[in-house]
């Protein structure tokens, strides 16, 4: 089977530094795949290489067979969605309705299909009681609800995510561990970076660790 | 030259460069003093490549703003004209071009006050006798300000990664989007400024009506030649 998104002897090198060294990486759809890693080992850089944020100084990177540098954001965005690392820059409306309909008032959509797909997905990511509530108030558990739902509203086939469980709670971190197993059921392959190894263990298929900009192991 | 000149005779010679810049309006004596800028520039090796490379995605934006500039004067010859309205005279396209020196002359003041490090600056301020407070405010602000760069880069990366086309959109759509940057950068800026101020109290800021610093800025012979040359080349600028 085609890998959805293939990376090729990527490095990246800024100010001098190498931070990725011949990174060579394939993720297909319907896995979990985890990215473990030290503190300032290149995990959030090689996210946002796969994510076309930063150019790689070296290698290629194909999304559904597709060279990475002939596509544009919007159009990565429609293919993959990015969870950042700080949620918070990613949800900016005035209130969580607003936020879920941004993309598609932008898009101009009918606005009966955005109220639906509105309501489908606030009972979805049980975000009920946060409706008319303003994205920067809700808890830590809820912005990422909130940013999965405005990402899932772009129908993508890949999901990455930056270190989804940080600032959660025991029962808020299974909650979300649940959640993205369904995702990942309904075809959506999934890449996580993360800390959280025992999260990591109970989740993923396939774990990577990326030790001085390097990919040395995969469990 | 860089290190060793002190960050005073900077501050000096940046507030020399700005006010000529905005009180002058010939186009001749602007580009003198851009002239004056870039050599300063070149003496205390500012990078201006990496000056360049920060203001270029605002290039359009100044170009657009001169030929504002040049349409709403209708003095001087006309220049281009539509159906027997001068949409561009010969002053208008002088005034865009002051404009453009002007915008230059700031930046470039701004970029000698980079080639210290924060520290040597915000010392200087304090031997300047700016109350240490307000320092300290300047001081924080300059820091923080790559972080805001950043934040607003990664909500302008988030939107077009809903994939939204911003290059399809109409110039009414694409203000909004603007809009849409300004409020969590505000709340988040709020927030941590909170957060900031919090922290200093809790350590100790303005416990105390004395400070003291370890490091002492002195003045050097090389600083009182620069302060003498940077007072007669601007005493030149201003009498010719």
């Amino acid at each position: 089977m085609k890998p959805f998104i293939s990376v090729n002897n990527v490095s990246y090198q800024l100010q001098n530094k190498e931070i990725l060294k011949d990174v060579n990486f394939k993720a297909n759809c319907y896995e979990w795949i985890s990215i473990i890693g030290d503190n300032g080992s290149g995990k959030t850089t090689f996210c946002k290489i796969m994510m076309g944020i930063l150019k790689p100084t070296k290698g290629e990177i194909y999304i559904d067979g597709e060279p990475l540098t002939e596509m544009a954001l919007f159009e990565i965005g429609q293919k993959i969605g990015y969870l950042f690392q700080n949620v918070g820059h990613q949800i900016f409306a005035p209130s969580v309705e607003e936020e879920l309909a941004f993309a598609m008032r932008f898009k101009e959509i009918d606005e009966i299909v955005i109220s639906k797909k509105i309501e489908e997905m606030i009972n979805r990511f049980k975000l009920q009681n946060a409706r008319h509530i303003a994205p920067y108030f809700l808890s830590q558990g809820e912005k990422q609800r909130l940013a999965i739902a405005t990402i899932l509203l772009n129908n993508p086939k890949f999901l990455i995510l930056d270190e989804p469980t940080t600032g959660l709670d025991y029962e808020r971190k299974n909650e979300l561990g649940k959640l993205l197993c369904q995702i990942k059921n309904e075809g959506i392959g999934i890449i996580m970076v993360s800390h959280d190894i025992e999260f990591v263990k109970q989740y993923s298929n396939r774990i990577f660790q990326i030790k001085d900009g390097r990919v040395i192991g995969e469990e | 030259m860089k290190s060793s000149v002190d960050p005073r005779i900077k501050i000096f010679i940046a507030l020399c460069l700005s006010t000529s810049g905005v009180l002058f309006t010939r186009v001749d004596k602007l580009l003198v003093i851009l002239i004056i800028g870039v050599i300063y520039g070149l003496c205390f090796n500012v990078q201006y490549f990496s000056v360049y490379k920060r203001i270029r995605r605002y290039l359009q934006l100044f170009i657009v703003i001169i030929i504002i500039q040049s349409i709403f004067n209708h003095d001087g010859q006309a220049v281009l004209t539509i159906n027997g309205f001068a949409l561009l005279t010969d002053e208008g396209i002088i005034r865009g071009i002051s404009y453009l020196f002007r915008i230059y002359i700031i930046v470039l003041s701004g970029a000698i006050l980079t080639t210290s490090n924060m520290r040597d600056i915000l010392q200087a301020f304090i031997q300047l006798k700016l109350p240490y407070d307000i320092a300290f405010m300047v001081a924080i602000g300059i820091k923080f300000m790559p972080l805001l760069v950043e934040e607003i880069q990664n909500i302008f990366t988030s939107i077009q990664l809903r994939g939204i086309d911003i290059n399809m959109l109409s110039i009414k759509k694409r203000i909004e989007i603007v809009s849409y940057l300004f409020m969590p950068v505000i709340m988040n800026t709020l927030v941590r400024a909170k957060k900031l101020a919090i922290s200093v109290d809790a350590r100790g800021f303005r416990a105390y009506n004395k400070r003291t610093s370890l490091r002492q800025l002195r003045i050097k012979h090389i600083d009182e030649v620069v302060f003498f040359v940077t007072i007669v080349v601007f005493s030149g600028c201003i009498y010719f």
